[in-house]
């Protein structure tokens, strides 16, 4: 049995947290556009717009069904092969990408169902003003639906956050990749990746924090 | 003035609607009563077209429509000239009490926000909320609700304010405030259509009634005509059964 190497978990800790910048831009960039294509896609799945309904459904059961590694390594070794114009892409962007396109499989659907879940005499409220359908989905239905999803979009970020550690598997330099090299190099890897969990742990419990400060002040209303 | 003529309605085979015309004055209340199921929501609801008509043709302010046709866009048009009371209230659960008031007269009115408070700070004390404008839906009490309700519906000054069983939902006590309220309403000049089940206050309130039973109208005219002098035999069967 080896000894654990406290002054090297000591130093890995600055190492590990110097590819926060790299998780923390990953995930948002990708959050931000999950959250855009989820309630573009909820709408339509919940207006039934029919072929473009068709197609998301197709593409929402295919991202949920398929591993997450296997979507990242299609995209960003798989589709430079056929499509050249993809090889311009960055690994951090195809990591965003892949990233998207996969929680917003999941994401849609809650916000769909979170859009149901709105009383439907808010929904005849609104018409009977006179107001369009947009603007009752923007200042009314909405806002109710995301309070309703609140609790989803925080498991759905969490999932991306973590998920984003996939990054190091296409060469994206971030928390765990930088924990990686550094076990690699002395061969602590009980210390390195001990410290890279601890850091994504400290985060999400900041993030767990943030979440409920909002539910509260929503669950005013 | 609203003409309507040769509304009709069905689900399935079911008859909803069977052929109704309905010509309401300017400034004029009409009651609907009736039996459940006769229709009478749905003739309601019809009118500012929540429920589409299979057949309508309709007369609102000057501005025609006829069913089947009716496009989004008159649509639009009708629903702006009418508002609506609710037997659930249905206030905006995001919004608050003056926000609530506030939504239609900015949206569809397109006041600036200061002019769309101070009329429905207005709104909202004529109907005793003035302490309450910034609570919540759920902060309030179900007659709370249809007061801020009933304010709603009035602020945006429709050419025609319905009432779908406005104090079905309401716990006893709050009924009375709420006809009080929707009394002050017809002396402040507004025309008035109200589904109720209500036979007391639709006497009082009516300038014309109208009994319906499945689908139909089986009899209308003025309060006293209905209540006291109905040659309408289903029509004295009806009343008999809700005194």
């Amino acid at each position: 049995m080896q000894n654990i190497d406290w002054s090297f978990f000591l130093n890995t800790i600055p190492i590990a947290f110097s590819g926060i910048y790299v998780t923390l831009y990953v995930s948002i960039v990708a959050f931000l556009m999950t959250i855009a294509f989820s309630t573009v896609i909820s709408l339509i799945r919940f207006f039934n717009i029919f072929i473009l309904s068709k197609i998301t459904g197709i593409l929402i059961s295919f991202f949920r069904a398929t591993p997450f590694i296997a979507q990242l390594f299609f995209l960003y070794f798989g589709l430079r092969q056929i499509f050249p114009i993809f090889q311009g892409l960055s690994p951090t962007w195809v990591l965003i990408i892949a990233l998207t396109l996969n929680t917003t499989a999941f994401m849609a659907e809650n916000f769909r169902a979170a859009i149901e879940a709105v009383d439907i005499g808010q929904f005849e409220a609104s018409f009977s003003m006179g107001l369009t359908y947009l603007q009752t989905m923007r200042r009314i239905i909405l806002p109710q639906a995301f309070k309703i999803a609140l609790p989803s979009i925080g498991n759905n970020f969490v999932m991306l956050f973590k998920g984003a550690s996939m990054g190091f598997t296409i060469g994206v330099i971030d928390i765990l990749s930088k924990a990686k090299v550094e076990a690699s190099l002395t061969g602590n890897w009980f210390e390195a990746y001990l410290v890279a969990m601890l850091i994504y742990w400290v985060i999400i419990l900041i993030f767990e924090q943030a979440q409920k400060l909002i539910e509260i002040k929503l669950s005013k209303s | 003035m609203i003409k309507l003529k040769n509304l009709s309605k069905h689900f399935g085979e079911r008859t909803i609607l069977n052929n109704l015309s309905m010509t309401i004055d300017e400034g004029e209340t009409i009651s609907i009563i009736g039996p459940s199921g006769a229709g009478k929501s749905t003739f309601l609801r019809s009118i500012n077209l929540l429920e589409m008509p299979d057949k309508l043709e309709m007369v609102i302010d000057g501005l025609s429509v006829s069913a089947p046709g009716i496009t989004k866009k008159q649509t639009l048009e009708v629903r702006r000239k009418t508002s609506m009371v609710f037997q659930q209230y249905n206030l905006f659960k995001n919004k608050t009490a003056i926000e609530n008031v506030m939504e239609p007269l900015i949206t569809v009115k397109k006041l600036s926000k200061a002019d769309a408070y101070n009329v429905s700070l207005k709104a909202l004390k004529s109907v005793g909320m003035q302490d309450k404008i910034n609570s919540f839906p759920k902060q309030l009490s179900g007659g709370q609700q249809q007061r801020v309700g009933i304010a709603r519906a009035a602020a945006i000054e429709p050419k025609i304010m319905l009432f779908d069983e406005p104090t079905s939902s309401l716990d006893p006590e709050s009924i009375n405030g709420i006809l009080g309220l929707i009394k002050e309403q017809r002396n402040k000049g507004y025309t008035m259509l109200i589904v109720t089940h209500e036979m007391n206050f639709a006497r009082q309130v009516s300038d014309r009634i109208f009994v319906m039973e499945n689908g139909s109208f089986i009899e209308s005219g003025s309060p006293k005509k209905i209540f006291d002098g109905s040659e309408n035999s289903r029509v004295k069967e009806f009343l008999k059964q809700v005194n």
